[in-house]
């Protein structure tokens, strides 16, 4: 049904100016052209001196009950998205349709008086994001309650750390229920209890609601988006299931894999090889090093860890609890291990590996970031190991 | 196609490039509607500010007193010693004292829209709020500022036995008048204040230069000369003068072009306010974070 459409984005384009001077002068000019007769413009405005597209032909339709994040590299065009979303900005192009209340996880805390006592502050910070005093009379217990701030809140706020306030923030920008709601990687606040609830309260509105989530945190997308939208210099190069968009966000900003050996002392690396970086789910992945050692090492063993693109650590393979300890001899040697049936969901991630002598302390070889590896072949499911 | 328009029942809102003048109803309606929907948030942060702004000082609302007190003291001063030789038809105190009165008010009012504009930059330029509400308040707030400074005038009256005349009930509508001067300038400095800062600084500056040649410290002289036509020529010098008529010897000589004035006036600020409705998004995009 056309009708549980609740966003709407047609082709919308917006353009900012790099230098200061130029990019006021335009605001005067912007605001004089509204002014020309009839209001008629053009349809498809040049880029003046110094500017370049914020956002450049985006489009997309959201429905209710559906999530979707808005991902890509800093600076890509996801808070100007937001912020034409949210209507604070006038699209160049196009034009954006939103059916239904619009609530916000933006700027948490907005309007507060440091000097002013929490109490006070919710009532600035309520009608900040438009509810009237009424509304928050009726809900007041129930946000101090989620805040968890009961015992401090007639202090004044500058007296809050700066978790207590984010939380009272959040809790009341959540506390009525929005058909739209704009999140603004505001959700890795406060400690993770307090973040537990937040998704609790997030998975509570879900239903209802549509959600469009900036973040930079795959963890926090897969958890509450189903679609996703990847920006780059602010056009869109893909719109689809949020676990590909993330893989391909992923793909694009993944770091140079660059060859790093943060110790080496008697062993020293010669080669470092992966025969094949493509694996299947449940594929083998095969490492092999070419060591050049000073010293005689018995019983050594290897330790691979396994990192996600965005740097977590998803999995640690030890060639000790598969009985492969090995020796190093005096000169060149190679080596070979296989780390069987990898189940790794679709992605791109690193490798980092550490070459331990016998008493388990001593780090021989150290290297991390030496090799990317994709996996492919599972592309459902959010979570980077799977049983 | 207006750039927002709101459907009050389905709540949908469209932003699309057209301008908001291709349907001038709509916007009226629009700015009306802002008005309606933010007239408890203009409460709420009128309020925030008033109970913020004294909490951390000792003399608290004394502050708002000294301004007035001290230029008039300082003019008192001149006076007493004789280096300025000022006849006015009433006891020169309450001359001097109603004129600050006024005029540090009229200068508050010049400046309190762009400062609250600016004040609330952080939060408007984030989330869906009217930039308006937050000038309203420093408008709303520079009024109580008055009020409150007029309560000195009570005892001074006394001490003097300066009784008002019958005319004292237009006072309000003199003051308007005079005042709908500073708001016209004020709310036009918005949009281009908030984009270069020359224009602040320029309000700040040189405001304070027009006292001079207006009825504030001094009447308007007997002798003829420029400075005497420059004074009856500002603008400003109906609007100051009749105020202090009424409340003083009654005298309604300034009414008709104190009032035209403050009628010109207000038409600019209807005026400026919708001129900034327009401007708001541009204004938002180019103020950044």
């Amino acid at each position: 049904m056309s009708n549980d459409v609740t966003i709407s984005c047609d082709n919308v384009s917006k353009r900012f100016a790099r230098d200061l001077k130029k990019s006021l002068f335009y605001g005067l000019c912007d605001t004089f052209s509204e002014l020309k007769k009839g209001g008629v413009k053009d349809e498809n405005p040049p880029l003046r001196d110094s500017e370049f597209w914020a956002l450049k032909n985006v489009s997309f339709e959201l429905k209710r009950g559906e999530a979707m994040a808005l991902m890509g590299a800093n600076g890509c065009g996801k808070t100007t998205m937001l912020k034409v979303l949210n209507g604070l900005l006038k699209p160049d192009t196009g034009r954006v349709t939103m059916r239904g209340r619009v609530g916000a996880l933006i700027s948490l805390g907005a309007g507060f008086n440091p000097i002013l006592t929490g109490r006070e502050n919710i009532y600035v910070n309520g009608s900040v994001l438009g509810f009237s005093k009424r509304d928050i009379d009726a809900r007041f217990d129930e946000i101090v309650d989620f805040a968890g701030i009961s015992e401090s809140i007639d202090a004044p706020v500058r007296t809050y750390s700066s978790g207590m306030q984010v939380r009272l923030g959040f809790s009341v920008a959540t506390c009525m229920d929005p058909r739209i709601l704009l999140i603004d990687e505001v959700l890795a606040v406060g400690d993770f209890s307090f973040r537990a609830r937040c998704y609790g309260r997030l998975a509570s509105l879900m239903e209802d609601t549509t959600i469009l989530f900036v973040s930079h945190s795959a963890q926090q997308v897969t958890r509450i988006c189903n679609k996703g939208i990847l920006l780059e210099s602010g056009e869109p190069v893909m719109c689809d299931d949020v676990a590909k968009v993330i893989m391909e966000y992923n793909r694009r900003n993944a770091p140079n894999s660059a060859f790093r050996v943060l110790y080496d002392g008697d062993a020293s690396l010669t080669a470092t090889e992966v025969p094949n970086r493509e694996i299947n789910f449940g594929g083998d992945l095969t490492l092999n090093l070419g060591i050049e050692s000073k010293t005689r090492y018995e019983n050594c063993f290897l330790r691979i860890l396994i990192r996600k693109a965005d740097e977590e650590l998803v999995g640690e393979w030890n060639s000790e609890l598969h009985d492969h300890l090995f020796d190093i001899p005096v000169g060149e040697s190679s080596h070979e291990f296989t780390v069987n049936n990898l189940r790794l969901h679709d992605g791109i991630y690193r490798i980092a590996f550490f070459v331990m002598a016998e008493d388990r302390i001593t780090h021989l070889i150290n290297a991390t970031n030496v090799e990317t590896i994709e996996s492919t072949g599972l592309c459902y499911g959010g979570v980077a190991v799977q049983f | 196609m207006s750039q927002s328009e709101i459907d009050r029942n389905g709540e949908v809102t469209c932003y699309s490039s057209a301008s908001p003048l291709r349907d001038s109803k709509g916007l009226l309606r629009s700015v009306w509607q802002d008005f309606v929907d933010t007239r408890e948030l203009i409460f709420t942060l009128f309020t925030r500010d008033l109970r913020a702004q004294f909490r951390q000082s000792i003399l608290g609302y004394i502050w708002l007193l000294l301004p007035p007190v001290t230029t008039a003291a300082v003019w008192l001063f001149l006076q007493s010693q004789r280096i300025l030789n000022v006849e006015t038809d009433i006891p020169y105190p309450v001359f001097i004292l109603v004129g600050t009165t006024v005029w540090t008010s009229f200068v508050n009012l010049v400046s309190a829209p762009l400062v609250g504009f600016n004040a609330g930059k952080s939060i408007y330029t984030k989330l869906n709020v009217a930039p308006e509400a937050f000038v309203m308040s420093a408008i709303l707030r520079a009024l109580l500022n008055f009020v409150i400074r007029l309560v000195i005038l009570v005892p001074v009256f006394i001490v003097f036995k300066v009784v008002p005349p019958s005319t004292w009930y237009l006072f309000p509508v003199a003051v308007v008048s005079f005042f709908a001067i500073a708001l016209a300038v004020g709310i036009w400095a918005i949009p281009f204040g908030s984009l270069f800062t020359d224009v602040g600084n320029f309000l700040t500056n040189f405001v304070k230069i027009f006292m001079y040649l207006a009825p504030v410290v001094y009447p308007v002289g007997k002798k003829t000369g420029l400075f005497k036509e420059l004074m009856i020529n500002n603008p400003l010098t109906p609007g100051i003068a009749w105020s202090r008529d009424v409340i003083t010897t009654g005298s309604n000589e300034w009414a008709v072009p104190a009032l035209l004035i403050g009628l010109i006036s207000l038409l600019f600020v209807l005026a400026g306010l919708l001129f900034l409705r327009i401007a708001r998004p541009h204004l938002v995009a180019r103020l950044g974070m």
